[in-house]
């Protein structure tokens, strides 16, 4: 694995000889929440993850002031800075949101996309209201018991009760600072909606989302598998949110049969 | 005058007998560009002006903060200085402000003015050009995007006019790139207020400067139409910042919407 610096952003790249295969992770998780893939795939594809800006080993050097816009933007940096022609990319949640950002403003840089419970609509105004208070809380408490709350809505209720599961994703979550939550909390409420631009993707796409998911419950999923031509709906049993995780084996296959397909 | 602190908030209280007035000032300005309205009113009423977080004297370390937070900051204001009865002038970014606080704490006011704003969030496409905005900036290209913003911020007149343009641009050049930045992204994060309008039954005075093309007079008769206790002053020869592009005109319509309620 090399790591590699694409302006503030770390990458890491496992340098597999496959078709390249990024990961962009989810809120408030980092690079590492796709350890059990990059165990499967770096054999057979070009897996290369990275933090998002100001998570992880990634730095933001204007204070913490950024967009959606920001994040999808740096997701095309990071495929011109290693020079990659095409990519399949593979977003959970936040990164699902940064994935369709980044493939409606330069398509033809993407051979595929695969979206992990995630959703196309932006935030309506009570849920920016409630994120609006979640940052202010943050900047004002610090993250506090903001990993144990969270966990307990993330998560289906049987692996939340796993405690070497809990403590893996509570340790990563840990890594981030409440500057740098509060700063994705703000790119995600400044997201906006993709679904009248999904209708004209013409990519192949793969949707999956946990059976538990209460974050982006199916409905969501079922509304971008309608809007995507092109598109494969897979439910992952016995998962939350957080389906790579909480149900590595099945998450894997799908994501396998769906890169073999398209290949 | 007094200076005051509260919190990260700068706060001028001018004393003054009477009911109880305080301005909300507009994105990238501070609380120095209702200097009219202050020398104006300061004698007939108590006259209130802040900076918001981050803009002007209300220097911040940390930039993260939302609409929300703007809101909670008015309201934070208003109780601080145990304020009964608030008349509270916005104008654009202050009206979001105050659009906010009254869905909030309607009770904490006895009148609101909106000039030059709307209760409408920001569309997709609005959201998009704020933040290549921020790119603009964080690319050192502060002074392009300035530039093209005042040019849309007033009248052609006043953007031509050296003396108006040196008394704008002094107080924008006080405000920092983050703080500029971050201001526009609060922005980005707000929501409708339109739908809790109805329910708003003090006195509201609604202002649109005629050639105001950010929030042009259509979205002022928008919100004239669903606030219950409403009306609607357009200002002659001004853009956005009608203020102080026509501060006479501002000024006389303001009074005689305070003499009427009160």
């Amino acid at each position: 694995m090399k790591e590699i610096k694409s302006g503030d952003i770390t990458v890491f790249d496992y340098e597999g000889s496959g078709s390249p295969l990024l990961f962009v992770h989810a809120f408030p998780m980092n690079n590492k929440m796709w350890n059990a893939q990059v165990s499967e795939f770096k054999s057979k594809y070009r897996v290369i993850t990275y933090d998002i800006r100001g998570f992880g080993r990634s730095k933001d050097s204007f204070k913490n002031i950024y967009t959606m816009e920001t994040f999808a933007n740096d997701v095309l940096e990071i495929i011109g800075k290693l020079e990659l022609k095409t990519v399949n990319i593979c977003g959970l949640s936040m990164g699902g949101y940064i994935v369709q950002r980044a493939v409606l403003k330069a398509t033809e840089k993407f051979s595929s996309m695969i979206l992990a419970d995630s959703k196309a609509e932006r935030d309506d105004d009570k849920g920016m209201i409630s994120r609006s208070r979640f940052i202010d809380r943050l900047m004002k408490e610090g993250i506090g018991n903001f990993p144990d709350e969270f966990m307990k809505r993330l998560l289906y209720e049987k692996k939340y009760q796993n405690p070497g599961l809990y403590k893996l994703i509570k340790d990563v979550i840990n890594e981030q600072s409440a500057k740098a939550l509060a700063g994705a909390s703000i790119a995600m409420a400044t997201r906006t909606s993709t679904t009248e631009q999904l209708k004209g993707l013409e990519l192949p796409v793969l949707l999956m989302v946990g059976e538990q998911d209460t974050f982006s419950p199916l409905p969501n999923t079922e509304r971008m598998h309608n809007l995507i031509k092109n598109s494969v709906m897979k439910i992952i049993p016995e998962s939350g949110h957080l389906t790579p995780i909480e149900n590595p084996i099945i998450f894997n296959k799908y994501l396998s049969e769906f890169l073999s397909q398209i290949s | 005058m007094k200076n005051l602190k509260i919190g990260k908030l700068s706060l001028n209280d001018f004393g003054g007998e009477g009911k109880n007035l305080i301005f909300v000032h507009a994105f990238p300005m501070s609380s120095k560009m209702w200097e009219p309205q202050v020398n104006y009113f300061k004698d007939k009423f108590r006259v209130i002006t802040y900076d918001v977080r981050g803009l002007g004297e209300s220097k911040v370390e940390e930039y993260q903060y939302t609409m929300e937070t703007y809101a909670e900051d008015l309201i934070s204001v208003i109780k601080e200085l145990k304020l009964e009865k608030v008349n509270a002038v916005g104008l654009s970014m202050g009206g979001y402000i105050i659009l906010r606080a009254i869905v909030k704490q309607p009770e904490l006011f006895a009148s609101i003015t909106l000039a030059d704003t709307r209760a409408e969030r920001d569309t997709d496409a609005g959201i998009i050009s704020r933040s290549a905005a921020i790119d603009m900036i964080k690319s050192g290209k502060r002074n392009e995007f300035l530039e093209q913003f005042t040019k849309n911020l007033v009248a052609p007149a006043n953007y031509e006019n050296p003396e108006f343009r040196r008394n704008l641009d002094k107080i924008i050049s006080e405000n920092s790139d983050e703080s500029i930045c971050a201001a526009m992204i609060a922005l980005a994060t707000r929501t409708s207020t339109l739908e809790h309008l109805p329910e708003f039954n003090k006195p509201a005075l609604v202002i649109a400067g005629e050639y105001d093309v950010l929030t042009p007079p259509p979205m002022a008769e928008v919100m004239k139409s669903v606030l219950p206790d409403s009306r609607l002053e357009i200002i002659p020869n001004s853009g956005h910042l009608s203020n102080m592009e026509e501060p006479e005109k501002f000024n006389e319509v303001l009074l005689k919407f305070l003499n009427e309620i009160n």
